[in-house]
C-alpha cells in the first residue's frame, strides 16, 4: 500500500448510543498556566493520587521555567467566542469554513491588582493552559497518552476597570484557543475541586533595604504582598528566615557570590541583619550587592513554605 | 561599632572555615561571647580561647 496521491477520507462517524454516565463539562472556575513542556504523564494518570502528586509540587518547582501557575478563582465568565464561520454560495448553499475560536473572559477578584499585575507578565502565548471546572475536572489536551496543557493563541490579562460606585473594580483575563482542544482533542481527569484548589501559587518575598550598607552589614525588611499592602514576614517567620542558607548575595558589578556569615532577626525594626565575609575576595565595602533567595525547596526545608525571595540590589548608601 | 544584643544564625560552613579570631573580627557588631560560643559549637575539638 502506498500513500502516494492518497487523500484519506477516513471513517469519521461515531456511534451515538448514550450510556449511563458521560462527561458534561461544567463552568470554569480556574486552572493553571503551565510551561509548554508540562505534561501529566500516562504513568501519573494511573490514579487520582498520582496525578495530584505530579501536579501539586509543580506549583512550587525551583525553576520558574518548570513551574505551573495557579489562576485565581473565576467568579464569572463571558463567552466572547467566535461563532463558526460560514460561507454562502450563490445559490444559497452554506458550508462551515472553520469552527472559530474560543475566547473566554474570566472575571476574578482574589488578589485584586496584585494578581492582576502578576498575570500581565504572562500576556502572550508563552504558556499553555489547563482549565478547572466546577465539578473538579481538569481540562487539558491529549499528547499521546499524556495530559498536556492546551496551547493558547493568547493569554491576556486585561488592565483593571475602576469601580464606578455601583460595580466593583473589574479584574479579568481572556483565554483564546482553538476549539478542537476542548472538543475532539480534550483530555480530562477528575481530581476533585477542593484538592485542586488547594494547590496554591508562590508568593514573592521582597527585600526592602532599611539601612545603608555599613561596613560588611546591611539590614532589610522582608515583605510579601503588593499594591500598597504589605505583610512583614518578620511577624511570621523571624526564626525560620534568619538563616544564611535561605539567601544568596552577589556583588552587583560582577555577579560573583559573597559568603554570608550570619543573619539575625532584629526585633526593633522587624528587619534582618546580614553580615558578609569581609575577607571574601569578591567583597568590597563600597560596592553594591544583590540579595536574592535560595531555591523554593531550600526555603520550604526551613519551614518557609510557599514563598520565593525576589532579588534586590542593596546599595552602599540609601 | 556598638555590639547589638541579637542572636544571629551563623553559617556553619563559614565558622568551620575561619579561625575564632577571624569570626570575631568579622562580627564586631555582635557580642564577642556569642560569636565564641557559636564558633566552638561547630569546632568542638578546638581549645577554648584563653
Amino acid at each position: 500500500m502506498s500513500i502516494l496521491n492518497s487523500a484519506p477520507c477516513g471513517v469519521s462517524n461515531g456511534n451515538t448510543g448514550i450510556g449511563d454516565c458521560s462527561f458534561d463539562p461544567k463552568n470554569l472556575v480556574g486552572g493553571f498556566l503551565v510551561p509548554k513542556s508540562f505534561v501529566i504523564t500516562a504513568a501519573n494518570l494511573a490514579t487520582k493520587e498520582l496525578a495530584l502528586a505530579a501536579l501539586a509540587p509543580a506549583a512550587s518547582a525551583d525553576l520558574p521555567a518548570q513551574r505551573i501557575y495557579p489562576l485565581p478563582l473565576t467568579l464569572g465568565m463571558t463567552n466572547n467566542s467566535e461563532t463558526p464561520v460560514k460561507f454562502s454560495y450563490g445559490y444559497g448553499a452554506q458550508v462551515t469554513v472553520r469552527d472559530g475560536m474560543y475566547i473566554f473572559n474570566q472575571a476574578y477578584a482574589d488578589g485584586s491588582l496584585c494578581i492582576s499585575n502578576q498575570l500581565m507578565k504572562f500576556n502572550g502565548n508563552r504558556y499553555n493552559w489547563i482549565g478547572l471546572d466546577a465539578a473538579g475536572f481538569l481540562w487539558g489536551t491529549k499528547v499521546g497518552n499524556d495530559l498536556a496543557g492546551i496551547p493558547l493563541n493568547e493569554f491576556y490579562n486585561n488592565p483593571f476597570t475602576p469601580s464606578d460606585g455601583t460595580n466593583p473594580t473589574g479584574y479579568s483575563y481572556d483565554l483564546s484557543l482553538n476549539k478542537n482542544y476542548l472538543n475532539q482533542d480534550i483530555a480530562f481527569i477528575s481530581l476533585g475541586l477542593a484538592q485542586v484548589q488547594a494547590i496554591k501559587g508562590l508568593q514573592n518575598i521582597v527585600p526592602v533595604q532599611i539601612s545603608a550598607k555599613a561596613a560588611n552589614t546591611f539590614t532589610v525588611r522582608l515583605q510579601t504582598g503588593c499594591g500598597g499592602s504589605y505583610s512583614e514576614l518578620y511577624d511570621l517567620y523571624a526564626t525560620e528566615l534568619a538563616d544564611p542558607a535561605n539567601f544568596k548575595i552577589v556583588r552587583a558589578s560582577t555577579g560573583n557570590e559573597i559568603d554570608i556569615t550570619s543573619v539575625a532577626a532584629v526585633p526593633n525594626s522587624k528587619g534582618f541583619l546580614f553580615t558578609m565575609d569581609a575577607t571574601d575576595t569578591d567583597y568590597s565595602a563600597g560596592a553594591d550587592v544583590i540579595l536574592s533567595g535560595s531555591t523554593v525547596s531550600v526555603l520550604a526545608g526551613n519551614d518557609v513554605v510557599g514563598f520565593e525571595i525576589i532579588a534586590k540590589t542593596i546599595v552602599a548608601t540609601v | 561599632m556598638k555590639a547589638v544584643p541579637l542572636k544571629p544564625k551563623f553559617s556553619v560552613k563559614y565558622l568551620k572555615r575561619v579561625s575564632l579570631d577571624e569570626a570575631i573580627k568579622n562580627h564586631p557588631h555582635f557580642d564577642k561571647k556569642l560569636v565564641e560560643e557559636e564558633w566552638h559549637k561547630v569546632n568542638p575539638k578546638a581549645e577554648p580561647k584563653k
